[in-house]
């Protein structure tokens, strides 16, 4: 005889049961289903919206380097250690001397030798954030970029020549260096707009180093020779956090150095306020559509557990244990959330496409309207999961309270 | 001996209300069959709840069941509330026929009768199952819904489900009051038949005294208490 109360028993038939159950009376399940879906899908639409949009917003300040600038103003005196410092910290993007910011000018003379003065003087390097990608850097010191509003204005492009004048008075006498430039490239208008000279930082010493009374003349033979030795102190620097979130934290410690700085702190912090609102505003919605679905799930099981007590009771007599029966509502729930979630997915996915498609066109570069990171979405699943399954906690209570005799009597 | 009880009661609702059911002393052998007879109402349903572990006893002087050959003291059980090991015992050597509705809607005629065979593990058929099946006649209704099944077939299928396992114990429930008496006669002579050829211990509750008796089954008629609103069964 089979009859043998000692011989294992099977842990999972009631996986099997809950499962059938829901094939069963697969058309009750695929109202909570859609239901579910329903409520899941907008909510997952104005997360990804959000998040998108939040993504889009940071991009574009990210984009612009000067959003990443830390202006110094005023003199100071930086020294070698000052910057080994700063190029040690992981919130640095790119760093360079600079000079007193009254010598940083320079004159320059076309071909015609028509004369265009006190043009700003910024030194740059390779890495340069105001630099697009693929733009040459001065090599040499008689080397420049022009941007675009003066290089248009003085007429010339990439390959021409130019002459660099710088002035200064010694005991009352003026003076002029003039030497010869070679524009390499033409810094376009979106990155810089205004006029410029950018050039090498040995340009900006010895050019300092002139007005100063330092050095006697500056010729072309100085220029490409190696002008300037390295400097014990600088009066200033180029200072470009490496991301929007180490600004703040660039600025604060420079701040605390006694250094005077600026940043576009309010347009960063304008992107969190909204992130922060927005946050707030789909974090209320998200908990109304959750806890309604969990009160229409909820219910929705526990008229389940009712309709079919005389089944569970059956179950019961038949020798399941009660945790089993009171498993049977969880597991369902958890299978309709789980199919809600993928068709939940698949309107956003349909949505989100839509969105990129028809909206994504007013957007600059590579803004997306609606995005949901993997991490998002396998939150998004798991509080899914959760709800479905704080829902059903009732509906296993219920089903616990259910009596095997129930089976015997109800007829 | 499969099943030895003594002062075994339970007492259902409350107040004036209250109806008491006492099993003052009953024993069942191996393979043996024994009718409850009574009227409707007087406790015949009770009485198989409790002889199927499915209520909590209110007094049980003595209750062993050798489920696996050694008798066991399911009184003890009851005491200490294992709840888990009586649902084993409910599983592996006891099985139930109702009167009507044994069988769970969302599964197949096969998959009702393979149920507790699942859950205990047993592969799904054997040449016993076959016979069984094949003796109620139900192969061909193997893949139908309960629902499709007429009042008849539902009942067959139900007695092999609560065979299919092979317990020691079957506990009936008025199996064949539900139908006309013609294919009731038929359904039950189909299944004291079964039960004889299996060996399965059969307590059968029904109200078909003539029944019991034209058969010549060993019956334990239910009799008012003497002492309060109750009966008492004594066999």
């Amino acid at each position: 005889m089979a009859s043998d109360p000692a011989r294992p028993q099977s842990r999972l038939e009631w996986v099997r049961l809950a499962l059938q159950d829901l094939w069963h009376d697969r058309r009750t399940a695929l109202v909570l289903v859609l239901t579910v879906a329903a409520i899941l899908a907008p909510l997952m639409l104005l997360l990804g919206l959000k998040t998108g949009v939040i993504a889009t917003l940071r991009q574009d300040l990210l984009n612009d380097p000067r959003n990443r600038e830390i202006i110094v103003y005023g003199a100071h005196r930086l020294d070698r250690a000052w910057f080994a410092a700063m190029r040690a910290r992981a919130d640095l993007g790119f760093l360079l001397p600079r000079t007193r910011s009254i010598n940083a000018t320079i004159d320059l003379l076309d071909q015609a030798q028509r004369p265009y003065e006190a043009l700003d003087l910024i030194p740059t390097a390779p890495g340069d954030p105001l630099l697009p990608p693929g733009l040459p850097t001065p090599a040499h010191a008689d080397q420049v970029l022009l941007t675009a509003t003066l290089a248009e204005r003085i007429g010339v492009s990439p390959g021409s020549p130019l002459t660099g004048v710088l002035r200064r008075t010694r005991n009352g006498t003026p003076q002029t260096a003039r030497f010869t430039l070679t524009a390499i490239a033409v810094v376009p208008q979106t990155s810089l707009a205004r006029e410029a000279v950018l050039t090498h930082p040995d340009l900006l010493v010895a050019a300092e180093d002139y007005r100063d009374g330092l050095r006697a003349d500056l010729s072309d033979a100085d220029l490409r020779g190696g002008v300037a030795g390295e400097r014990a102190e600088y009066a200033g620097a180029r200072v470009y956090a490496r991301d929007l979130d180490g600004v703040d934290t660039l600025a604060a410690a420079m701040r605390d150095q006694g250094i005077e700085v600026r940043t576009q702190a309010e347009r960063i912090a304008t992107v969190r306020a909204f992130d922060r609102t927005l946050s707030f505003i789909l974090r209320v919605i998200a908990l109304i559509g959750l806890g309604g679905c969990a009160l229409a799930l909820g219910g929705a099981l526990w008229v389940n557990v009712e309709r079919k007590r005389r089944d569970l009771a059956l179950l019961r007599l038949f020798g399941f244990p009660n945790g089993t029966v009171v498993l049977m509502p969880l597991i369902q729930s958890a299978v309709i959330a789980a199919l809600a979630f993928a068709l939940a997915a698949l309107a956003y996915l349909a949505g989100a496409a839509a969105f990129n498609r028809s909206l994504g066109q007013n957007l600059a570069g590579q803004g997306y309207v609606c995005r949901l990171e993997p991490r998002q979405l396998a939150v998004a699943a798991a509080a899914t999961l959760l709800v479905a399954l704080i829902a059903a906690l009732a509906a296993g209570y219920r089903a616990s309270r259910i009596d095997p005799a129930e089976a015997l009597r109800d007829i | 001996m499969l099943l030895d009880c003594a002062d075994l009661s339970y007492t259902r609702g409350s107040g004036d209300q209250a109806f008491r059911v006492l099993i003052a002393s009953l024993t069942l052998d191996l393979g043996e069959i024994v009718a409850l007879t009574g009227e409707s109402g007087c406790g015949k349903s009770t009485a198989l709840e409790l002889l199927g572990l499915v209520v909590r006893p209110l007094t049980a002087g003595r209750f062993r069941f050798a489920a696996d050959g050694e008798p066991q003291d399911l009184a003890a059980l009851w005491q200490g509330d294992r709840q888990a090991r009586l649902a084993r015992l409910r599983a592996a050597a006891i099985g139930f026929v109702l009167q009507t509705g044994g069988l769970l809607p969302y599964l197949s005629v096969a998959g009702n009768i393979g149920i507790n065979r699942r859950l205990l593990c047993l592969p799904a058929r054997d040449p016993d199952l076959d016979a069984i099946i094949d003796q109620l006649q139900i192969g061909r209704l193997l893949d139908k819904q309960p629902a499709q099944l007429s009042v008849g077939q539902y009942q067959r299928a139900s007695i092999a489900r609560a065979l299919a396992h092979r317990p020691r114990l079957v506990l009936a429930d008025e199996p064949s009051s539900a139908l006309d008496p013609r294919l009731g006669e038929e359904v039950m002579g189909l299944f004291l038949h079964l039960v004889e050829r299996l060996g399965t211990s059969v307590i059968l509750a029904t109200h078909e005294q003539a029944r019991v008796r034209a058969r010549g089954l060993r019956e334990v008629r239910a009799v008012p208490l003497a002492d309060g609103f109750g009966s008492r069964f004594d066999g």
